[in-house]
């Protein structure tokens, strides 16, 4: 089962939260309207992970910059580590690593400055796009 | 060396019959042919080199794996595997890959009609620390199996461990390319730094240089490096040479040489001639360095103007060795995985008759552009410079180009990291 995209995490707190409290707008409103609400909380989920499981997007990404080190079908050449059968979470974390200048593993010189411009978006869309091809 | 019958996967084979014709048009000049290619192979694990016998046969090493043979009608057969493989006609379990080592260059004896002898460079543990080998190897007669393996170089500098560097791993700048010249009667050898400081510059350590040697490893008669050099130098203070060829005209030995996040080049060599590589720290002004190599500095993991990085940390230093050989191209001051060489000869390339092609895999490091490509080289023929440079319209389009080789029909071979060996023809 591959892992649902990050940026619904923080809707489900946000979500948690509201429904934790007693006193703000969104628990009354969702109180009085819960299957509307219950709906629109649906479709912005699915919405978010559509978004973040941009494949087209990932794959672009791959091919423009992943791909002459890490093989076209990311099974890593010369020196150039394979990506296969890692999931989504240790792409994302391993990008999130070298975005923030970790270095990890001796081609840290060339993943960092690779990262370092990358949205969350782009980790996601990367990651998704990874996983759930190469493995 | 264990012996085990193979062939090799019939994929494999199935691949080699694969035809992808994709005319590629030339420059606009009316004297250049226009390209197709078929794939020969596919499904490979790093290729790394080829080598031809007239009739096509075609030895080819993959990094990981180890030495087989396509024969004509397109059979593989793997001849000689290394540690953790298998379905190869012989396993060697001291032949060993680590990062950018392996087995890499192949090169078939001038006289194979009559003594059925290959070579091959090979990393091995056989040694302790590891060293960097040449096999000399007898194929047996149907080209199934080899044989009666002797080593004929067997302390070329292998790196032993990680370091703090760029492509920091074991294995690093490990040379590899082997040749023999164009009368046939010595073979050259390149080896690579290994991120060691001392390397370059020392007078007996076998990493860095160019040997040349007999069939059976003895320095090769004329040889003449410095004084206390290894006897097998024939030039020295190189990074790290993957690629090798000659001149079709006057013989002369030319190398691809990687450059330190600036300056590929390629070289003409001369008999004992310093490439003038010395990443030693505290020379040249320069500090303390990360594990005593001074190789990507003054700032080893981030970007900045190749020309500034070259001034501070030249591959070529003719101030602290005047008289180092001279590249003939510097690739524009730019780093970007300069590799395989060779000349391209034969009416039918037209123009690009006696063009140098030089391979490139490509990085992209510092705002340098990746870079993948293959390069046509009009080399002066003193090797001194170079008159035009023009890239090579591919028709499989851009890859990490590891091995250029000419075959036996003037037809292109081309070797890419992806896990493939193309075959370019000129129409």
């Amino acid at each position: 089962m591959k892992r649902r995209c990050h940026q619904a995490a923080p809707l489900h707190a946000s979500l948690r939260l509201s429904f934790d409290s007693n006193t703000t707008y969104l628990e009354k409103t969702t109180m009085k309207r819960p299957l509307f609400f219950g709906i629109t909380a649906a479709l912005t989920i699915g919405w978010a992970s559509a978004q973040a499981a941009d494949m087209s997007a990932g794959k672009t990404m791959f091919a423009d910059a992943c791909a002459q080190c890490h093989g076209p079908t990311g099974k890593g050449m010369a020196s150039f580590p394979s990506l296969r059968g890692r999931d989504t979470d240790y792409i994302e974390s391993r990008l999130k690593q070298y975005r923030a200048g970790e270095r990890v593993g001796a081609n840290s010189s060339l993943m960092i400055p690779n990262a370092a411009n990358l949205s969350d978006d782009d980790i996601a869309n990367l990651a998704a796009y990874i996983a759930e091809n190469f493995d | 060396m264990s012996q085990k019958p193979t062939i090799r996967p019939f994929c494999a084979v199935l691949a080699s019959a694969a035809i992808i014709g994709v005319p590629a048009t030339a420059t606009s000049s009316t004297d250049t042919p226009e390209l197709s290619h078929t794939t020969v192979l596919s499904d490979l694990e790093n290729p790394w080199d080829m080598a031809f016998l007239p009739d096509g046969t075609m030895f080819f090493t993959e990094k990981c794996r180890g030495l087989s043979v396509r024969l004509p009608d397109g059979e593989v057969n793997n001849l000689l595997g290394m540690e953790g493989t298998e379905g190869y006609a012989t396993t060697t379990d001291d032949l060993v890959c680590q990062g950018q080592a392996g087995m890499n260059g192949v090169a078939i004896d001038p006289d194979f009609d009559e003594n059925r002898t290959i070579y091959v460079y090979s990393a091995s543990s056989m040694s302790d620390p590891r060293t960097n080998r040449v096999l000399r190897l007898k194929v047996n007669s149907d080209v199934s199996n080899v044989s009666d393996r002797t080593d004929i170089v067997d302390d070329i500098a292998y790196k032993p461990a990680p370091t703090d560097h760029p492509f920091g791993d074991a294995g690093a700048h490990n040379g590899g390319r082997i040749r023999f010249d164009r009368d046939g009667r010595f073979l050259y050898v390149t080896t690579g730094d290994t991120h060691n400081g001392e390397v370059p510059q020392s007078p007996t350590r076998l990493g860095s240089k160019v040997l040349r040697i007999d069939r059976d490893g003895k320095a090769a008669e004329g040889n003449n490096p410095p004084e206390g050099f290894d006897p097998r130098t024939f030039t020295y203070g190189h990074r790290n040479v993957q690629g090798l060829t000659f001149h079709p005209k006057t013989g002369q030995p030319i190398v691809t040489e990687h450059g330190p996040w600036h300056s590929d080049e390629v070289n003409a060599l001369v008999n004992g001639g310093n490439s003038g590589w010395d990443p030693r720290p505290n020379m040249a002004g320069r500090g303390d360095c990360p594990d005593d190599y001074c190789g990507y500095e003054p700032n080893q993991n981030e970007g900045m103007d190749p020309k500034e990085r070259a001034a501070y940390m030249p591959l070529t230093d003719t101030e602290t060795y005047p008289d180092a050989l001279q590249p003939a191209w510097k690739n524009n001051n730019l780093s970007q995985g300069i590799s395989g060489a060779d000349f391209l000869t034969g009416d039918q390339w037209g123009a690009w008759n006696g063009r140098l092609l030089v391979g490139f895999m490509g990085i992209g490091f510092g705002g340098t552009p990746v870079g993948q490509r293959i390069s046509m080289i009009d080399i002066a023929e003193d090797g001194l410079s170079v008159n035009d440079v023009a890239e090579m319209p591919l028709p499989m389009g851009s890859a990490r180009f590891r091995s250029i080789v000419q075959g036996p029909d003037g037809d292109l071979f081309v070797a890419v990291d992806e896990g493939a060996i193309y075959r370019i023809t000129p129409e």
